[in-house]
């Protein structure tokens, strides 16, 4: 009877609990993918949804069906202005007929203007609290317009947008151009005592840069890289481009990196995994000499702080392969590799000098030199006593690189070109 | 009637172990980063050392008693009239801790998992389960510890591991926090995180004796200690300070923030689990060693009648603070730091009143 009574309770206790508070279904939400936030006119903010509807292609044919069928993604974008996120998500749920949910949200789009007018602790940091929105969510400084730049958010062909934006940040520790960046990042950047916060610099890329006529090219090349996401010359692709990074100074943004000097950063934080470098042809300069480096140690910093400005000496350890020789100097060769590792080295130094000069004008240490610093303080107070961001500014830094160049890529060496007009 | 059973070391260990662990789920690490900064992993350790300078009073208590509990001891030793008042304050204190615990779960589970579902159906629900693992008694409840120990651990341990990729070892910097003086004093006060450790005195009955408490006791300790540090290590490793003091649940964040690209990501509800089942041992066991000190200062041989409207304090007493903020920065906070006058004080004097008035236990041996 006991065991009877006990079994029928266990049976009948389901389905009082099926219908409990927060359950949902699949299809009640609008799954925001990417949202804007820039300064409002009618209110302060203007945020802009992008919201993706992922479903089935419904005109596949029967080998589609069941196997992985083609995805058919659909756009919304709905722009509003409003005091906060909360309330603007209250009035978009007052006007569609789902709600929306950002547990599917990969990025977070702030305009450069309002990260200059220093608004990020209004607008962004209050959001850690929101608990759909999660601290890995990717976030972006974006030159122009917010809506702008989330409007010409496409997927890459075949792709949904929320693997189109993940596999766009990853790219960061293998190209380094920009830094693959999250709300967890922002938040941690604006409230530390040891370093500033740098976020990915990304915009709209409307080909004003591409020159289709004149005439050809002549001279040295710049730096590879040494541009902002919107002035890269280029054509086609996709719309958006993520290139460079927006430097802060607690909440409020006080310049930009270019590509290269982003990959220079990185590379002194130990955060380029590998990555390409073009270094100026040291007996042509006008031809380069791409070269594949990879960081094989973690950077050594020093700093000392005995002294009224602090002394950083940074050491860095590098390999590398030559992607290919444009000049066809034989530089394969044991003496000459080291014109080339020599080159490189000097090519480093001085980019990783010219990013923290430029740093050090912003007053943001972007290096994270203050998490080494900390490690000869004692206790908090004495550390945030110390206040090494205002510290910085007057410090000093030696960069040493050691490059060695490992392969050769799939030539041993090079033989001279044969030609009528070089034999007369 | 609910037989109290009696079961083994492991049993008690990992029900022990659980018990004290499973606060580390919750808002604690985060206040502890509040007081002492980066010093909390350490500072655990000094809390445990304390928690077994405290449990070796209640030790020399059960050793010279042996074979009887604490609530039998108190008896003998205060007399009817201070054993019921000793009796009533601890097990009314417990009731408390497990009110304090039920409601911070169900704050937490609110602010992360079920928005929208009222606390008192998140404590009822939970209730529900505490009620049913009651009714089965103690050894069932050390058991089940022992069962979902394992998958607490596995659990416990991928969450640290796939944690690595966020681990920032400098964050630990600087090393003494906020002072070597704060964090010795906060040490010290806070052993009242291992305070749970002195159920053992009520269970007492049903473990195999003074020799084997003794090795319970310090080796819960010793577990609890470690695990409880190290969790405040791997998370003093990911959040630096100034934002490691605002989280509301640290590890349930640090768990969320495991991404290894499309497949490896959103790991919550590993934590998840780790959290409900930890909690249901934590307050299973607190509750019924208050169910043990009050059946025994009343008198009462069969526990059933008293376990429903029991659960009913518990669930009044878990609705009374007004907010999140009341139970974190008020009571749990209280708890932690002066829970140890309750949880270690009153065996010193009961083993001062014993030696002062000769009382003594039968030998084991006899």
């Amino acid at each position: 009877m006991r065991k009877g009574t006990l079994i029928l309770i266990s049976l009948l206790l389901p389905f009082f609990i099926t219908g409990c508070f927060d359950s949902h279904e699949i299809g009640d939400f609008a799954y925001v993918t990417a949202m804007g936030v820039e300064h409002g006119i009618s209110d302060t903010f203007r945020i802009t949804f992008q919201i993706s509807k992922f479903s089935k292609s419904s005109g596949g044919n029967g080998e589609n069906e069941g196997g992985g069928g083609e995805k058919n993604e659909e756009m919304e974008i709905i722009t509003m202005d409003s005091s906060s996120l909360l309330s603007a998500v209250s009035i978009v749920n007052a006007n569609i007929s789902k709600e929306l949910n950002f547990m599917h949200l990969k990025a977070i789009v702030i305009s450069e203007e309002l990260a200059e007018n220093g608004k990020l602790g209004e607008c962004l940091a209050p959001i850690v609290r929101y608990r759909h929105i999660r601290r890995t969510t990717n976030i972006i400084v974006c030159k122009g317009k917010a809506e702008e730049f989330i409007t010409a958010l496409m997927p890459y062909p075949g792709e949904l947008i929320t693997r189109t934006l993940e596999e766009l940040f990853e790219k960061s520790n293998t190209i380094g151009y920009f830094p693959h960046t999250t709300l967890n990042d922002l938040y941690d950047g604006i409230k530390s005592s040891y370093n500033a916060l740098i976020l990915t610099y990304g915009a709209v890329n409307k080909e004003e840069k591409f020159e289709s006529d004149g005439e050809f090219f002549k001279g040295e090349s710049d730096v590879p890289g040494n541009f902002n996401a919107g002035d890269i010359p280029r054509k086609g692709g996709s719309k958006v481009e993520l290139f460079g990074s927006a430097v802060f100074d607690g909440e409020k943004m006080k310049g930009k990196l270019t590509g290269f000097e982003t990959q220079m950063l990185l590379l002194a934080r130990g955060e380029l995994i590998r990555g390409p470098f073009s270094i100026t042809d040291p007996e042509k300069p006008e031809l380069m000499v791409p070269i594949d480096i990879k960081e094989i140690e973690n950077p050594e910093i020093m700093i000392d702080l005995n002294e009224d400005k602090p002394k950083i000496h940074v050491k860095l350890k590098l390999e590398g392969d030559i992607a290919s020789i444009q000049s066809g100097i034989n530089y394969e060769t044991p003496e000459k590799m080291t014109i080339i590792e020599d080159a490189l080295e000097q090519h480093l130094i001085k980019g990783i000098e010219i990013t923290f000069e430029k740093c050090k004008e912003f007053k943001a240490d972007v290096f994270n030199f203050g998490t080494t610093a900390v490690m000869q303080f004692w206790t908090i107070p004495e550390w945030e006593e110390y206040n090494w961001l205002g510290k910085f500014p007057e410090s000093e830094l030696k960069v040493e690189v050691d490059f060695t160049i490992r392969r050769t890529g799939k030539l041993l060496k090079n033989k001279p070109l044969f030609s009528l007009e070089d034999k007369k | 009637m609910i037989r109290e059973g009696n079961f083994g070391y492991h049993e008690a260990i990992s029900l022990l172990a659980i018990t004290i662990l499973a606060k580390t789920f919750f808002t604690s690490p985060a206040i502890l980063v509040g007081i002492v900064g980066t010093a909390g992993w350490y500072m655990t350790l000094i809390s445990a050392l304390t928690a077994m300078f405290g449990f070796m009073f209640l030790y020399l208590l059960l050793k010279r008693f042996p074979n009887k509990n604490i609530m039998e001891i108190a008896d003998m030793v205060l007399g009817k009239l201070g054993s019921i008042i000793f009796l009533f304050l601890f097990g009314g204190f417990l009731l408390w801790s497990a009110s304090i615990s039920i409601r911070e779960f169900a704050e937490v589970l609110k602010v992360y998992v079920l928005p929208q579902s009222p606390p008192s159906f998140i404590i009822i629900l939970f209730l529900i389960t505490i009620i049913v693992l009651s009714f089965m008694g103690l050894e069932t409840i050390a058991r089940f510890a022992k069962f979902i120990i394992y998958i607490l651990g596995v659990g416990f341990i991928l969450v640290f591991l796939l944690s690595v990729q966020n681990i920032a070892p400098r964050y630990l910097f600087p090393l003494l926090g906020y002072g070597l003086d704060k964090t010795i004093i906060h040490g010290l006060l806070r052993s009242s995180f291992y305070g749970e450790i002195v159920i053992i005195g009520v269970i007492a009955s049903s473990l195999q004796g003074y020799k084997e408490i003794k090795r319970i006791g310090f080796s819960t300790l010793l577990i609890a200690g470690f695990l409880t540090s190290f969790s405040l290590l791997v998370f003093a490793m990911i959040f630096p300070y100034p934002v490691g003091q605002e989280i509301t649940s640290p590890m349930y964040e640090m768990a969320a923030l495991i991404d290894y690209g499309g497949f490896m990501q959103r790991m919550e509800p590993i934590f998840l689990f780790l959290w409900n089942f930890g909690t249901f041992i934590e307050v299973s066991l607190i509750f019924y060693a208050t169910l043990m000190i009050f059946c025994h200062a009343f008198r009462i041989d069969d526990k059933r009648p008293v376990i429903l409207p029991m659960i009913t304090t518990l669930y009044s007493l878990s609705l009374i603070p007004k907010s999140i903020s009341e139970v974190t920065s008020g009571f749990v906070q209280t708890l932690r730091s002066w829970g140890w006058i309750v949880y270690y004080v009153p065996p010193v004097i009961i083993l001062i009143i014993a030696l002062i008035r000769k009382k003594k236990g039968d030998s084991q041996n006899a």
